[in-house]
């Protein structure tokens, strides 16, 4: 098994340092972007597009937390698209790949069961996107304890209660100092958005798999993949949208994969973030972190398991 | 007990029929010769045997396992190289070699090493840089690096040059003498006859025929002319001789006659000498002959 284990991981090595490169750079750099604009100047901005608050997973008073805006680095598109890349491409080859290629024929020709190739290639693509996950984190770790974050403290001044506006106490200039990113992120906050990333990342290749498991064709597979992971996109869009539609947020797995709203549980109602639910009085509100994970890592597996069965089952055709 | 037995082996898909019904028996330390045009079924019998598909009726065994069922039992003893081969590009060939060989309990790296060595083949080179005859030579290597009691070979000398041929069916004559069973498939009909012990040939999907090959070498084939048609042959003859008869020119009062006769010609030499026959000629009958009866469906031509 072990020279099995060693020869996917040959096949998928160039892929697989290419995403840890692409996600290890992208995640340094957008949390080093965000020391780029002082939290103070940004709440104005943020306030400006205050109507635009429905799409967005959180309270936009979160983004205007330093903990907020490195939690949106993880559900950023660069990084999504990191994600699905690895796992379509890793998955849409595990049956439909080496079928085209012809090169599963050879395979089978050795006594190695269907079963085992199937979950090595489980194996070795939930190891890489684990790897993936763990970039994410390191990436996100270096980033914050290499910068620094400009902040500006204004004169103090007097709040009026009940009016707009407050007096002045000093006519001088604010004052802006430089302190660590890691005085103001605790990054031991930021674990929900990496296993949440992982168990999206899981999901994605359960899904690839089973198709891959049923066709005979790779680009029919990715394409399959791909079209299901954009419908499920304009889905989440659709349902943050329009109220009406806010029912299409049960069936897609952009609802469970919130990466920004998981790290908000875990900071903010941290006894809760076990919970499957997160109610709203006596109503439920949205999955609370277990919630989120279990159906990501339930989903996929009952998917692998698809796959499975069907691949041990199947006539495999000659090569095209 | 034969090492390899199909029963009433069918294979359809929706509408059409791959297989059917097709029974053969291959006895243990043989080669045994597919032969078939294209689409005849010889690649779908073969994937029947390998457990690559269910069959949609019939049972195939190997060593008494069912090929289906005991897949993965079945392939412990089966060596196969398939038809259409198509190895990982981005191996070194001796990587390959490495790989594949320790997928198997019974592979040796240093026999596929003696294999290549014996074909000529470099294996310094990336497969995705080798020849269409390099990666078949390869593959070959890779299908025979082991000592399982059967190989299957699907079409295993076509791409290569006829020195590496001969020196293919050197090894597969070499692999027979120590025992192990060889099934192969090939279009090339004098490489089928000089090596195989026995041959089916398929057609459309059905077993048209299986002899030993040493029958088929003791076939022969008499034509002449006769003015008359010839009595029926004597009882202990008329299993071993098949007589048809055609005009070459309607004007002609004389018939064109073809006997073909199994085994040894002395006893229908005695029946032949009680008749008259002219412009006699006799030749011996080739699996080509056979081949080409069954595919055109014409009447024996000789080579």
């Amino acid at each position: 098994m072990i020279h099995l284990v060693r020869h996917y991981l040959l096949k998928s090595q160039i892929l697989c340092i290419a995403c840890s490169l692409a996600i290890l750079f992208f995640i340094y750099i957008r949390i080093w972007a965000i020391t780029f604009f002082d939290a103070a100047r940004f709440r104005q901005v943020i306030e400006f597009f205050k109507d635009f608050e429905k799409f967005s997973a959180v309270p936009f008073a979160q983004l205007m937390t330093y903990t907020g805006r490195v939690a949106q680095a993880f559900n950023e598109p660069v990084v999504i698209t990191i994600i699905v890349i690895w796992t379509i491409s890793r998955g849409s080859d595990c049956v439909a790949g080496q079928l085209n290629r012809g090169t599963l024929e050879m395979l089978l020709g050795n006594p190695i069961s269907r079963r085992r190739i199937y979950w090595v290639q489980v194996l070795v693509t939930t190891t890489g996107t684990c790897l993936l996950a763990i970039l994410a984190w390191t990436a996100m770790t270096l980033s914050v304890y290499t910068h620094t974050v400009t902040e500006t403290i204004a004169p103090p001044s007097l709040d009026i209660p009940g009016m707009p506006f407050s007096i002045p106490l000093s006519f001088a200039e604010p004052e802006t100092i430089e302190r660590p990113m890691s005085e103001f992120v605790e990054i031991n906050q930021f674990w929900p958005a990496i296993t949440i990333l992982f168990a999206m990342g899981f999901f994605v290749a359960g899904f690839a798999m089973m198709i891959s498991s049923l066709d005979r064709y790779r680009w029919r597979t990715i394409g399959i993949c791909i079209a299901f992971v954009v419908v499920q996109q304009m889905m989440r869009v659709l349902a943050m949208a329009k109220p009406e539609y806010d029912f299409l947020l049960n069936y897609t797995f952009f609802n469970p994969f919130d990466p920004e709203g998981l790290v908000h549980i875990y900071v903010n109602q941290p006894e809760r973030y076990w919970d499957f639910w997160l109610y709203r009085g006596d109503e439920i509100y949205r999955l609370s972190g277990l919630g989120c994970h279990l159906v990501l890592i339930g989903l996929g597996l009952l998917m692998y398991i698809i796959g499975d069965q069907v691949f041990t089952r199947r006539d495999l055709p000659a090569p095209v | 007990m034969p090492f390899v037995e199909t029963q009433n082996l069918s294979k359809h898909f929706g509408a059409i029929t791959a297989l059917n019904d097709c029974s053969i028996e291959i006895p243990q330390g043989t080669i045994f010769g597919l032969l078939g045009p294209n689409g005849a079924g010889k690649s779908t019998f073969i994937r029947l045997l390998m457990g690559m598909m269910k069959p949609t009726s019939g049972t195939a065994t190997i060593a008494g396992l069912n090929c289906h069922r005991e897949s993965l039992q079945v392939r412990e003893k089966i060596s196969y190289l398939p038809g259409d081969v198509r190895l990982d590009r981005h191996y070194k060939g001796r990587d390959l070699l490495r790989v594949m060989t320790s997928i198997r309990k019974d592979g040796s790296f240093q026999q596929a090493t003696d294999i290549a060595d014996f074909l000529a083949l470099d294996l310094s080179r990336r497969v995705r840089s080798m020849s269409t005859g390099m990666r078949q030579k390869l593959a070959l290597t890779l299908a025979l690096a082991n000592q399982a009691p059967l190989i299957i070979l699907d079409e295993p000398t076509s791409n290569l040059d006829p020195t590496v041929r001969q020196q293919v069916i050197e090894l597969l004559q070499r692999r027979k003498q120590t025992g192990q069973t060889i099934l192969f498939s090939s279009h090339i009909l004098d490489e089928v006859e000089s090596v195989c012990d026995q041959v089916a040939i398929l057609k459309d999907g059905q077993l048209a025929m299986t002899e030993k090959v040493s029958n088929i070498r003791l076939t022969h084939r008499l034509h002449a002319r006769t003015p008359q048609r010839l009595p029926p042959p004597p009882k202990n003859l008329e299993k071993q001789i098949r007589v048809s008869y055609s005009k070459l020119d309607s004007n002609d009062d004389q018939e064109q006659i073809i006997i073909e006769i199994k085994g040894d010609l002395q006893p229908a030499f005695e029946w032949l000498s009680r008749v008259t026959l002219k412009n006699v000629s006799i030749e011996p009958i080739r699996l080509r002959s056979l081949y080409e009866q069954i595919h055109s469906n014409h009447e024996i031509s000789s080579s």
